[in-house]
């Protein structure tokens, strides 16, 4: 049933995967949450990093801000700071040395303060005065704007380092007037500082930026006192200015022009001089751009922003004391963060190295689990066999009258096959004069059949006899090529097909002496070392079987049909019922005979029943109770009796155990069946008909006054009945227990099992198959 | 079907809950191997009854362990143990038809449920176990139609149905009308070739005299638990 069943209860598959996932699976996973953890707390540990690294990076722009300012304010100081100064020291001077204070001034200051190009100072007469560094030398030029009735002229003089005058030129100033300028135009009529438009000086040609303040002198003439400075040193101080690896600043005034910055004399180039075109560049200068942008949206401070999948950090700041100049520094991210970045790196390579180990770690755990798995499978396998084993044992320990030779002890053989899995167990005894085997038991695993009595020869096979003789367990794939089993598998083995035959030699005691009291033999066995031990325990068993073997030996040969003593028994009686009239025999003794043979056959219905064909089947009857007749004759049957549907024969009724009755009777049913057969199949009619027969006491008598019937009964003929009964299969002579007993050693018999017959109990019953 | 190596059902100091089985609340031992058949004299069959259910993982205990063909019924399942009683056969006194089917369906019912077998296959099956028994066929009336002596039969049949492991017998032979014993011990006797285990609860001895020699034990249930009688 259990391969039918939906649900198998012994199965452990579920168990077994179960343990696979947890064998497997856990560490697998536990891998996987290690990469997990290392990976979250590599990526936090990254985050905290860039995070503090950004907000010291802020830190740092802050101050570098602040730097950068001071630095500027400190830049342009010399025109905001100076200008203050000048306007006081020259409102303050004397009207006759105004000139002279404006150039004493002016000259220190240029010799000091390099960024400032020059100084002017123009008066509401009309009045101008420059001093500016000497274009062609490193001294300084003073230049006067003079009326003359000629016209006006600019009366220069030049003047070495150390103030002596090289050389004075004069040349025609035209339409020149302070007045009309936007340096004096527009500061004077303002207080404080008004810064102009970067422009580019004429003489050097740098760009330059004026501041100009107002101021009366004693005089009380209304002046503009201005100074150019030169941007150019401001772009080389911020293109100096280390604010990262790759961070710049740059300045912008109020509506967005550059003033000074990285990269200025680019920015110079590209606007061709024209200030008015210095704007931020978007193909060039993208990132700057951005942050003005921000500026102008947001005002100054911080400005973190992503540009073209990069992170960046600008800064705006206006500057003091400017025409809202700002100035803007830019960073990328990177240059702070890389760091971190690389020491992420470092840590995801450690971690890499760290997984690679836990893999492996985890790959040893899995293998050694299931290795663990696979040797608790193998100690659960040998516990099963060391079971089966100890049940097969407890079987044939429990097997009644196993040590006796008068019993079967059919349960060797079957339990060898069920522990061993051999497809034949076969019990050989070596008879005693040690020429020959003889087969007391052989069980086919695949058919469920008992047989035996087969006689193995030594001078057949020497070599067979040899191997067992040698009395070691051997076994011999292909059996048919090896020299020392090949008759033996000529004989034996070929009928069932096998191909591996185990040889155990059974050592015990017999009349003889002590040695090789028979072989135990196994055909397609899964032979196994573990096996040796229990073959050993059943060899033990056999051999002290074996050891009670002589009364068998020769009650076998009592047991050899004499045919002599058979051909002189009386003429077969048969019942007047269907025969003959009764001949008495002078045989017959009344009451119990103690071994009768019964043989009844049992015609089927559908044969004798058919009223149609019965006329038809007359015939045939009648033929077949000839050929009974003939065959009661041929082997002297004692009786011969017809009840219906069946057909009794019966021999031994002799008061002596006749030897002969039973084998006389089986060899009479298998004549019977042969010519039933063959008669009911010449006449296409199926071979309907079941023979059964038991051997053993049974009551008889005769009956009646005139004529008197004989009559037989017991429970060798109800068994007889039933066996015929109950017969498996048309044409088939099922026996009792008894009448294998008796004929084992010459014919072959089946065995069909054990059954409950009533008064008799359980029984087995066999099948007999045909002579040997 | 392969025999198992080891018993059938065992019972290890097996302690009943005296509250859900009204067994004596004793430590219980019994070994039955397979193809053994072990004969339990009692005199009260409802006793038989609930010591049958123990051997079927349907009383509890509140110690020791209940096995059948080594699988211990407390660590199994409700899918498995279902199973696993799918393969005793029983025939019990506690009124076990339901009425609600025919009894041809009650008959085939754990076959069609624990097995993936052919209708036809069980149906065929059923007749030869219901021949067997002396019942012209399979029963179809529902059960409290059939007479006693019918419903003894349909119990046999029942029991001996789908090659059980294990046979929990309360006896069918005791009282009855019709004598079961001829098909009753030739079905045992063909389970016990198979390698299946059986339980015979018996009220006296002389029941199974007649086949005294194939009892491999006699226990006796009492209220002092199970006793061994020794086989004279």
């Amino acid at each position: 049933m259990a391969s039918n069943e939906i649900v198998d209860p012994t199965s452990t598959a579920d168990v077994s995967l179960r343990r696979k996932f947890l064998h497997v699976a856990v560490p697998i996973i536990g891998v996987l949450l290690i990469l997990a953890t290392i990976g979250g707390i590599g990526w936090h540990t990254y985050q905290a990093t860039r995070t503090g690294v950004l907000k010291l990076t802020h830190q740092l722009l802050v101050s570098v801000q602040r730097y950068v300012v001071q630095d500027v304010t400190d830049y342009l100081g010399a025109a905001t700071v100076g200008g203050v100064f000048a306007r006081d020291f020259i409102s303050h001077a004397p009207p006759a040395v105004t000139r002279n204070a404006f150039y004493a001034y002016g000259a220190s200051m240029l010799r000091l303060v390099p960024q400032i190009q020059s100084y002017y100072l123009g008066d509401q007469n009309g009045g101008f005065l420059l001093v500016e560094r000497d274009p062609t030398g490193k001294g300084l030029e003073y230049t006067e704007l003079r009326n003359s009735a000629s016209g006006n002229t600019f009366h220069h003089e030049f003047h070495d380092e150390k103030g002596a005058v090289i050389r004075v030129t004069d040349n025609p100033a035209a339409n020149y007037d302070p007045r009309t300028r936007s340096w004096f135009a527009g500061a004077i009529k303002k207080d404080g500082v008004v810064w102009s438009s970067p422009t580019i000086y004429p003489t050097t040609k740098q760009l330059v930026i004026t501041a100009s303040t107002s101021l009366t002198g004693s005089d009380e003439v209304p002046r503009v006192f201005a100074v150019n400075v030169s941007l150019n040193l401001l772009s080389q101080f911020l293109d100096g200015l280390k604010i990262s690896q790759t961070g710049n600043a740059i300045i912008l005034d109020g509506s967005g022009h550059i003033i000074a910055g990285h990269n200025f004399s680019r920015v110079v180039a590209r606007s061709g001089n024209d200030p008015a075109k210095m704007l931020i560049d978007p193909q060039t200068q993208p990132v700057f751009l951005r942050v003005y942008d921000q500026y102008r949206v947001r005002g100054v401070g911080s400005h973190p922003f992503r540009l073209d999948g990069k992170n960046y950090i600008g800064m705006a700041q206006t500057l003091p004391s400017t025409d809202n100049w700002v100035l803007l520094i830019v960073a990328p991210e990177s240059d702070f963060a890389s760091f971190a970045r690389q020491s992420g790196r470092e840590s995801l390579q450690f971690s890499a190295i760290i997984v690679v180990l836990a893999i492996l770690l985890a790959g040893l755990l899995a293998r050694q689990s299931r290795r663990t798995e696979r040797v608790s499978h193998e100690f659960g396998r040998q516990k099963a066999q060391t079971d089966l084993e100890a049940a097969a044992l407890q079987q044939v320990a429990v097997t009644p009258g196993l040590m006796d030779v008068t019993e079967e002890a059919l349960v060797l053989t079957e339990e060898l096959t069920r522990v061993t899995g051999a497809r034949r167990a076969s019990l050989w005894r070596m008879l005693h004069d040690g020429t020959a085997l003889i087969c007391d038991d052989n069980f086919d695993a695949k058919v469920e059949g008992h047989s035996g009595g087969f006689e193995l020869s030594r001078k057949d096979m020497e070599e067979f006899f040899k191997l067992v003789d040698a009395g070691a367990i051997v076994t011999i794939d292909g059996a048919a090529a090896d020299p020392r089993t090949v008759a033996f598998e000529r004989f034996v083995m070929r009928d069932a097909g096998t191909r591996t035959v185990t040889v155990c030699p059974v050592r015990g005691t017999n009349q003889v002496g002590t040695g090789i009291v028979g072989v135990i033999t196994l055909e397609d066995a899964r032979f196994a070392p573990y096996l040796v031990y229990f073959l050993e325990i059943v060899a033990a068993i056999t051999a002290v079987r074996f050891s009670n073997s002589t009364e068998m030996t020769d009650s076998q040969k009592d047991a050899a049909p004499d045919t002599s003593a058979a051909e002189s028994l009386p003429e077969p009686r048969f019942d007047e019922t269907l025969m003959q009239a009764p001949k008495v025999g002078g045989e017959i003794g009344q009451g119990l005979y103690p071994s009768v043979a019964v043989m009844v056959i049992a015609f089927s219905d559908p044969v004798m029943e058919d009223d149609q064909t019965g006329s038809k089947l007359l015939p045939l009857i009648d033929r077949i109770a000839g050929e009974v007749q003939d065959i009661a004759r041929r082997y002297n049957l004692f009786s011969v009796k017809v009840a219906g549907h069946r057909l009794i024969c019966m021999a031994g009724c002799t008061k002596d155990p006749d030897p002969t009755a039973i084998w006389r009777l089986a060899e009479a049913a298998l004549s019977l069946r042969e010519t039933c057969m063959l008669v009911l199949s010449t006449a296409n009619i199926e071979p309907i008909f079941t023979i059964g027969m038991d051997f053993g006491p049974a009551m008889g008598g005769e009956l009646g006054g005139n004529p008197k019937i004989f009559n037989l009964w017991g429970e060798t003929v109800t068994l007889a009945e039933l066996m015929a009964q109950g017969a498996p299969d048309v044409g088939t002579i099922e026996v009792t227990e008894r009448v294998y007993q008796a004929l084992r050693s010459r014919y072959l018999f089946r065995s069909r099992g054990s059954f409950y017959a009533p008064r008799s109990g359980t029984g087995r019953v066999y099948v007999l198959a045909t002579r040997r | 079907m392969s025999r198992i190596a080891g018993p059938m059902l065992e019972l290890t100091s097996a302690t009943p809950f005296f509250e859900d089985s009204d067994l004596p609340p004793v430590p219980v031992n019994l070994r039955l191997m397979p193809g053994e058949c072990m004969v339990i004299e009692t005199r009260d069959m409802t006793r038989a009854t609930m010591f049958a259910d123990l051997c079927s993982g349907l009383v509890p205990v509140s110690s020791g362990t209940v096995r059948m063909a080594g699988l211990d019924w407390a660590s199994l399942d409700s899918r498995r143990s279902n199973a696993l009683r799918g393969r005793i056969g029983r025939i019990t006194r506690r009124a076990s038809w339901t009425s609600l089917f025919g009894v041809h369906v009650e008959l085939m019912l754990r076959e069609l449920h624990h097995t993936t077998r052919s209708i036809e296959d069980i149906t065929s099956e059923t007749l030869r176990i219901s021949e067997r028994f002396g019942l012209p066929g399979i029963p179809v009336d529902t059960a409290r139609q059939l007479s006693y002596s019918d419903l003894a039969r349909a119990e046999c049949v029942r029991a001996f149905m789908g090659s059980p492991d294990l046979l929990l017998l309360a006896d069918p032979l005791e009282g009855g009308t019709v004598d079961l014993s001829t098909p009753f011990l030739e079905s045992l006797t063909e389970a016990r070739d198979r390698g299946a285990a059986a339980l015979w609860f018996v009220r006296d001895a002389s029941v199974w005299q007649a086949c005294r020699d194939t009892i491999n034990a006699q226990w006796r249930l009492a209220d002092d638990g199970l006793i061994t009688v020794r086989m004279r």
